[in-house]
């Protein structure tokens, strides 16, 4: 009988669990402090990005989430966020105009894009992009080159193949610091 | 056997090139990305202080200088595990989970990977680092033996100096001056400027003195003093490549409780100069290092002496995979010892290999080992001094030996992680141990042992970390045996040998003192409060050493079990509110036995409590001040010394630009 709770208990802590899962991946947002991880990360890469660098915020208009993150991440850069030896100048792109991302050196992915990830990356790939993401689906799936968390502690995901794609790189002493795959 | 113990390091689980990376790791730029200290002392590989295989404290430059500590053995003091003596006003020793004595020979210190240890006698006077409290960027602590990474005598553990990377601080100028009761002065400046926008230059200097203690003033030769300056540049000479190059000077006059345990009056300088030079490339991050140290010292009443160390090495840093981090390292090192007689020159060359592999298994286990050999080949001059009782042929010797590190760490969930450990370490016999010609008065000569082998510590470490979000902080535990083998202390277990026919001298020679453990237990809980105006901790750390000399003068001699509270406790409070910065820490220490200078007496130390507290403004013009009190509670133990301790007070005036 005790095997059977015990089981039983297991079962429920699975299902609450998976629930919860569920609740995160669909409320997901990007944070203020995502994008400040995601705005310091680009400063490693090598040579170094300088002046003002484009940033375009790509999003689904179709999904009012996508939108809604795509927001989050515009207000957090501001009218420019200042970093290491550039300043990160946003704009919003939608995922279908995607031939907007001429001199754009940097996309931020907002969540709910979808299917329109794999237009990004070849976006990226063809242009030299530095792709950033808190969805970790698209770093997990080679897709951006960067995917970023700051909860409950920062981390910190690099796409080996997408970085190549684009040809970026980033200094040997970050890429010790941050998970390769 | 003709050979002598020393030498290697083989580290399984950590690190190969920690020190060749000092500043070719951008430490600031790195730490504000991941939020905590970055640290290469651990491995040689860059790693966040909370994913380090190691036990390490990691204390910023900017909580050092709202504490108000005058040295960095003051703030070490405040942190679990770690045991400072202050014997005399001037004379701070640093151990690691006890067995803390005079003159410790087992803690290695660096700063920015130059070491600061004085192979001649095997110690470390905090006096001579050449750095200002101004321009450290951090100090990084690893406890326990990592001499796979750092070599020799990295033995009871590491401290690693890191100053701020003048290139990235800009042009800057900040400066301090201070003074109060005991007759105590500081003054200290620094600056950096930047040539272009790839080159840059740092400038320190400082000086300080007090009186010694009551006690000791009486007989006091020299009030204690303490002068440096030093100067760096460093430039990007290209995108990937880093070269940088410093010099370092320093003086210490200080009354000193030194061989077996009597006190004197050393006088001290040491000058540095390195060169150093990274490079990121395709290969992985690569550096390469050289430096020499020139020290002078005179021992008033009994000797003077010098001592030249020259080191060169080479390192690589690169990955294998995403999985898999290598370091790979080699080094020469050339220590030379001229002692005021006529015995000649003591000398040694050591040439090493070293190598960490770092595998991240799976997201949750992680395996590092270090491994470290090296061959350590023994040396002397010409003898002119019949007194000498050895020959250059008995110097003719050499080892090799090994060193390793290994850690396997496991993460249980974001908040929680376990890692079990292994290390061995070497302690090398100093260079007085291994031969000096030292007439030390009334028909006595001193001339160590060319025969001495080397000091292995073998240690074993358990560790619980886990973050407390309802605490904005963290809880660590750690568990540790250290068991030391053939123990080595220049001066502290000499063998007497009555004079003959054929020797009409008392001989005065080297000898192993013999085995220790050391058990410690270290409790660690830290939080943030009040809207994050407030760091505190509170820590706790219990110690037992149990001895096994070979000698009753050994035993006599030395108080490594009975010197070492069994119980630390430690707490503080860091405030920062708008200008104002308030930090106070309290510490209790269980009671002790101090060896008196001078016999064979000992000064029993009861439990006792010190407290020390800092109180500062700062203005909008980068003007500041402050008021601080050290050992507010008057307790005459608080330096842990035979001698009586007392009350300081200052107050300071400082600026930056």
């Amino acid at each position: 009988m005790k095997k059977e709770v015990r089981s039983l208990a297991f079962y429920l802590a699975g299902l609450a669990g998976l629930v919860t899962g569920i609740q995160a991946s669909a409320y997901a947002e990007t944070t203020v402090l995502d994008v400040q991880v995601g705005a310091k990360a680009a400063a490693f890469v090598q040579p170094a990005l300088e002046g003002d660098i484009l940033t375009a915020i790509v999003f689904d208009p179709a999904n009012p989430a996508s939108k809604a993150d795509a927001d989050n991440i515009f207000a957090a850069l501001g009218n420019g966020l200042k970093i290491k030896s550039g300043t990160l100048k946003p704009k919003l792109v939608p995922v279908g105009e995607l031939d907007k991302l001429s001199d754009v050196r940097v996309v931020f992915l907002a969540h709910g894009v979808g299917g329109g990830m794999s237009a990004v990356a070849g976006a990226a790939a063809s242009r030299g992009i530095l792709t950033i993401s808190n969805d970790m689906n698209c770093v997990n799936t080679d897709q951006c080159s960067v995917g970023v968390e700051s909860k409950p502690k920062v981390s910190i995901v690099v796409s080996k193949s997408a970085t190549a794609a684009a040809g970026l790189q980033f200094g040997a002493a970050f890429l010790m610091m941050v998970k390769e795959r | 056997m003709n050979k002598f113990v020393m030498t290697a390091s083989v580290l399984l689980p950590l690190g190969l090139t920690g020190t060749a990376f000092a500043q070719a790791v951008n430490y600031g730029d790195l730490q504000e990305l991941f939020g905590e200290p970055v640290t290469t002392s651990a491995t040689g590989k860059p790693q966040r202080q909370s994913e380090a295989p190691a036990s390490m404290v990691i204390i910023t430059g900017d909580e050092l200088r709202r504490s108000g500590a005058r040295t960095i053995p003051d703030i070490l003091q405040n942190y679990a595990g770690i045991d400072v003596n202050r014997y005399a006003t001037g004379q701070r020793d640093v151990g690691i989970r006890g067995a803390n004595m005079p003159l410790n020979p087992r803690l290695l210190v660096l700063v920015n990977g130059r070491q600061a240890y004085l192979d001649h006698y095997g110690y470390t006077d905090w006096n001579l680092l050449s750095v200002e409290v101004g321009e450290i960027q951090q100090i990084e602590v690893v406890k326990g033996p990592n001499s796979a990474l750092f070599g020799f005598n990295a033995v009871a553990g590491v401290v690693n100096i890191i100053t701020v990377d003048p290139l990235n601080k800009g042009n800057s100028f900040s400066g301090s001056a201070e003074g109060g009761t005991g007759d105590s002065y500081a003054l200290s400046l620094m600056g950096t400027v930047k040539l272009g926008e790839k080159a840059a230059v740092k400038v320190s200097g400082g000086t300080a003195s007090e009186d010694d203690w009551e006690e000791i003033e009486p007989s006091s030769v020299h009030k204690p003093l303490r002068e440096n300056f030093s100067a760096e540049l460093t430039a990007q000479v290209a995108d990937n490549i880093r070269a940088g190059a410093s010099y370092t000077y320093a003086k210490s006059e200080l009354n000193n409780q030194a061989y077996g345990y009597s006190l004197y009056n050393f006088e001290t300088t040491l000058e540095g100069l390195s060169g150093t030079l990274a490079a990121d490339t395709k290969a992985g991050l690569i550096k390469a290092m050289v430096y020499k140290n020139s020290m002078e010292q005179t021992t008033l009443g009994l000797s003077s002496s010098s001592s030249d160390v020259v080191v060169a090495k080479l390192e690589d840093l690169f990955k294998v995979g995403a999985a898999h981090s290598i370091r790979l390292g080699l080094e020469y090192r050339r220590d030379e010892y001229q002692s005021e007689g006529a015995g000649g020159q003591t000398y040694y060359d050591v040439y090493s290999a070293s190598g960490m592999w770092e595998w991240q298994m799976s997201q949750q286990l992680t395996l590092t080992n270090a491994l470290r050999v090296d061959r350590l080949n023994l040396g002397h001059g010409p003898i002119g001094d019949s007194r000498f009782p050895y020959t250059v042929d008995d110097y003719d010797r050499s080892a090799t030996e090994l060193s390793y590190n290994s850690s396997l760490g496991y993460v249980i969930d974001d908040q929680t992680r376990v890692r079990v450990g292994m290390a061995r370490g070497v302690q090398s016999p100093a260079l007085v141990g291994f031969g000096a010609s030292v007439d030390v008065g009334t028909g006595s000569y001193y001339a160590g042992s060319p025969f001495l082998g080397a000091s292995i510590n073998q240690s074993y470490e358990i560790a619980f970390d886990r973050t407390v979000p309802a605490l904005n902080g963290g809880f660590n535990l750690t568990g540790s045996l250290t068991k030391v083998s053939d123990f080595l202390a220049a001066g502290q277990n000499v063998i007497v040998h009555l004079p003959t026919a054929d020797y009409p001298f008392v001989l005065i020679t080297e000898g192993v003192i013999g085995d220790f453990k050391t058990y410690a237990i270290e409790a660690t809980l830290n939080g943030r409060a009040l809207d994050d105006k407030l760091g505190w901790q509170v820590n706790y750390t219990w110690t037992d050493v149990k001895e096994d000399f070979l000698t009753a003068s050994a035993a006599v001699n030395l108080t490594l079990d009975d010197g070492t509270p069994a119980h630390k406790v430690n707490v503080k409070f860091d405030y920062v509110d708008g200008p104002w910065n308030a930090y106070l820490v309290g510490r209790y220490r269980s009671s002790t036995q101090q060896r008196i200078p001078g016999g064979t007496a000992y000064a029993d130390l009861g439990g006792n409590v010190t407290v020390d507290a800092r109180l500062a403004y700062a203005f909008d013009s980068g003007l500041s001040l402050w008021a601080k009190g050290e050992n507010l509670t008057s307790n005459d133990a608080a330096g842990l010394s035979p001698f009586k301790a007392d009350s300081r007070f200052m107050l300071g005036v400082g600026f930056h630009f």
